[in-house]
């Protein structure tokens, strides 16, 4: 058993989390969400990223509206709905008391 | 110099190398088909191609003239392969579903190779009862080389047919839906010297295609090699017995087994899993085959030359062999004549018309001839393993010509048959001078090759050269017949009499009497020894219809008769009827008198034998009495 299969899980588990987190403190494209998990250091294959949207989006936590671009065709820009924003709360909630829970676990306070 | 095609990707236009939109096509493809099962999938694949379209116009933008193979592969480490994609992004329920469907996947396998295990008949391959498949099924072998076995040894022991009914009756049958892994036996077209049998039986055996070849010509290299060396008695009769057999195998595998043309079935020849992976990979290795020839070492090219030169050095005598077989019989049977002239002497016994003698030969033929080629096509058909749909035109023809053979046949023995319903005789007194020493002697007439009375005297020699031929073939293409019989009896007054009985039948009186009164009898007379034939002539165009002469000679009372080179045949009578269209045969036996052997006529027809050197006054001893 090696880290890698390990490790992938627990990205896989934030994921949603963190792009609905993107989403929610702006409107933006795809690549927007790239750039800005990216900076952050949670690098993913864009591929990754197009199947968590339109499953999202089909479980109506996102919506997106088509914008004209200057250069090249149109453009989706991302929303959260007030399902997922809803849906964000619970996550938010859920996550904190996850991270505290394994900080207490990692980290034992002598 | 490569080749630059643009392309449309979601609403930008974009040059890209052939290559490269090759592999951006194949991509694409294997996207679309790992979405195909999601919810939105072409919308998640539309959405990956914008962000490619993105991607490849900021490459164009730096200064690339167009996207190269490399731009693609760098594309593909930013967007990640469908595997990739599923190990970050996999749902929660689609690893279930996934995990599901590999234990199904294991399930079945289990259950499908336990299946295999076990002996059983193959519902989906078989031929007659499906015994076969399931051998092979389960030995992993090809059927038809179970098919080849069985028939060799029914044909050679004759228990194959009882082993295969015993079998086909305990064998459960089962019905294999698994897609065939196994390999199949193919004829190799691509690597072919004579019919691709040999390459064929390499690839599937994983041997070099110099194997089977070798083994093939075994015998006929043997026998080269052992000829010019005159050694290896002992291997000889194995090679001389081993070409034939050999030869014919190779033939038979040749018309039965299929051409492996497309690469799946090149691929279940070299016993590979027929799935989209190896396809792909195997059309690609047959194109870059195309362009490499493989490369063999000196001697085996050369080897795999002279071998070549062999087999059709082999091939073109046999051929030529056959061909003249059916050239000389073709001829005898339209009636030219020729020294051996087998078959045309028998067609004028028959009959003297043209026409029916050529009909016989066509339906002799079509009768044998056609149950022959049902049968080996019944056998390639069985061997191939194949069920290709037999042709019901040829059926059908085949039949009717078998059909019309038989018909013929019986019809004009039937025709013939009545030829034989009147039968005529007439007797004829001959003259015969009357010996002057009261003993008559009987003697063989010899002829010589041309038919000629010979100078020689008869002897023993001759005498014994004589088989029983009743028929005799002339130079002149006629036909003699031995159908003579003769017979002595008590003369009526005191005189030697020579009475003969020519008989024939034919379809009219007419007929009868005229062939009757045709037979020639051909004796002579020197001094007291009175020569007569061994058989007669039928003349040309008169064909055999119960020809007869019956030669009575009588002798008085008290004379001596002798006879001298005179076949026991003479006594026998052989009677040829027809009645009510069944012809019958049978022989009667008449007096039989020892050759060599002096016989007084006694009283009421009694005979005695008297001793050589009996010295009654009223015989004398043979030598005085040989006239030349």
């Amino acid at each position: 058993m090696n880290t890698e299969n390990t490790a992938a899980q627990m990205r896989k588990g934030v994921l949603e989390f963190c792009i609905l987190s993107v989403i929610r403190k702006s409107e933006v494209y795809p690549s927007d969400i790239i750039e800005q998990m990216k900076a952050a250091g949670l690098v993913i294959l864009e591929g990754t990223l197009y199947p968590l949207l339109t499953r999202l989006k089909n479980a109506e936590l996102l919506s997106y509206r088509w914008e004209e671009s200057l250069s090249g065709p149109p453009r989706k820009y991302f929303s959260l709905t007030e399902k997922g924003d809803k849906f964000y709360a619970e996550l938010e909630q859920t996550w904190s008391q996850l991270a505290e829970a394994v900080e207490l676990i990692t980290n034992p306070k002598a | 110099m490569n080749k630059i095609i643009n392309i449309n990707l979601a609403g930008r236009l974009i040059p890209i190398d052939e290559a490269a939109y090759d592999s951006l096509r194949d991509y694409l493809n294997r996207l679309k088909s790992f979405f195909a099962r999601e919810k939105g999938g072409d919308e998640i694949v539309r959405d990956m191609e914008d962000r490619m379209g993105e991607l490849f116009q900021d490459k164009l933008k730096k200064g690339t003239p167009c996207i190269m193979l490399s731009d693609i592969d760098d594309m593909i480490k930013i967007m990640g392969s469908p595997e990739q994609i599923e190990s970050e992004a996999g749902e929660e329920e689609n690893f279930n579903a996934r995990n599901v469907n590999n234990a199904k996947q294991a399930a079945h396998n289990d259950s499908e190779n336990t299946r295999s295990h076990r002996l059983s008949r193959n519902k989906n391959d078989k031929m007659v009862g499906g015994v076969c498949g399931g051998i092979a099924n389960h030995f992993n072998i090809d059927a038809t080389i179970i098919r080849v076995a069985l028939i060799i040894i029914t044909l050679a022991w004759g228990s194959g047919l009882i082993l295969y009914l015993l079998l086909w009756a305990i064998l459960p049958e089962v019905d294999d839906q698994q897609p065939s892994v196994k390999r199949r036996l193919y004829r190799n077209p691509k690597q072919k010297v004579v019919g691709g049998v040999c390459s064929g039986i390499a690839a599937y055996a994983n041997v070099d295609p110099i194997v089977p070849r070798v083994i093939f010509a075994a015998p006929l290299l043997g026998m080269i090699f052992f000829g010019i060396l005159d050694s290896g008695i002992f291997f000889f009769p194995v090679l001389v017995g081993g070409l034939p057999t050999l030869v014919l195998l190779y033939i038979i595998l040749w018309a039965s087994l299929p051409e492996a043309t497309t690469v799946a079935e090149n691929l279940e020849m070299r016993g590979e899993k027929v799935d989209i992976h190896n396809l792909s990979q195997a059309i690609k290795g047959a194109e870059i085959d195309k362009n490499v020839t493989p490369k063999r070492s000196g001697l085996a090219q050369l080897i795999a030359v002279a071998i070549k030169i062999f087999v059709f050095f082999i091939l073109g005598t046999i051929l030529l062999a056959l061909g003249s077989i059916i050239i000389a019989a073709l001829m005898a049977m339209l009636g030219f004549t020729s020294t051996t002239g087998f078959m045309f002497p028998f067609g004028s016994l028959i009959t003297e018309n043209e026409t029916y003698k050529v009909l016989i030969w066509v339906c002799i033929v079509l009768t044998l001839a056609i149950p022959f080629i049902g049968v080996m096509r019944t056998l390639v058909r069985v061997i191939s393993g194949r069920k290709k749909s037999t042709n019901r035109w040829i059926t059908g023809v085949m039949t009717v010509l078998f059909g019309a053979g038989v018909f013929g046949l019986f019809w004009i023995g039937g025709s013939i048959a009545s030829d034989f319903k009147v039968p005529y005789t007439k007797t004829y007194e001959l003259a015969l001078a009357q010996p002057n020493n009261d003993t008559l002697l009987v003697r063989q007439m010899v002829l010589d090759e041309s038919g000629i009375l010979s100078d020689k005297d008869w002897d023993r020699e001759d005498y014994e050269e004589w088989d029983n031929e009743g028929i005799r073939f002339r130079d002149d293409s006629t036909i003699a017949i031995s159908n003579i019989n003769l017979h002595f009896t008590n003369s009526p007054d005191n005189q030697y009499h020579l009475r003969v009985q020519k008989s024939a039948n034919g379809r009219t009186l007419k007929r009868a009497t005229k062939l009757a009164e045709n037979v020639a009898f051909n004796y002579k007379q020197e001094g007291n020894v009175l020569l007569i034939p061994r058989d007669f002539v039928l003349a040309k165009n008169h064909p055999f219809r119960n020809q007869k002469i019956s030669i009575e000679i009588q002798v008085p009372k008290g004379k001596v008769f002798k006879t001298e080179g005179i076949d026991r045949n003479m006594y026998t009578d052989r009677i040829f009827r027809v009645r009510r269209g069944q012809f019958s045969y049978e022989t009667k036996a008449s007096s039989m008198w020892d050759d060599e052997q002096y016989y007084r006529m006694g009283d009421e027809g009694s005979i005695e034998s008297l001793d050589k050197n009996n010295t009654d006054t009223t015989t004398t001893p043979v030598k005085d009495t040989i006239i030349n």
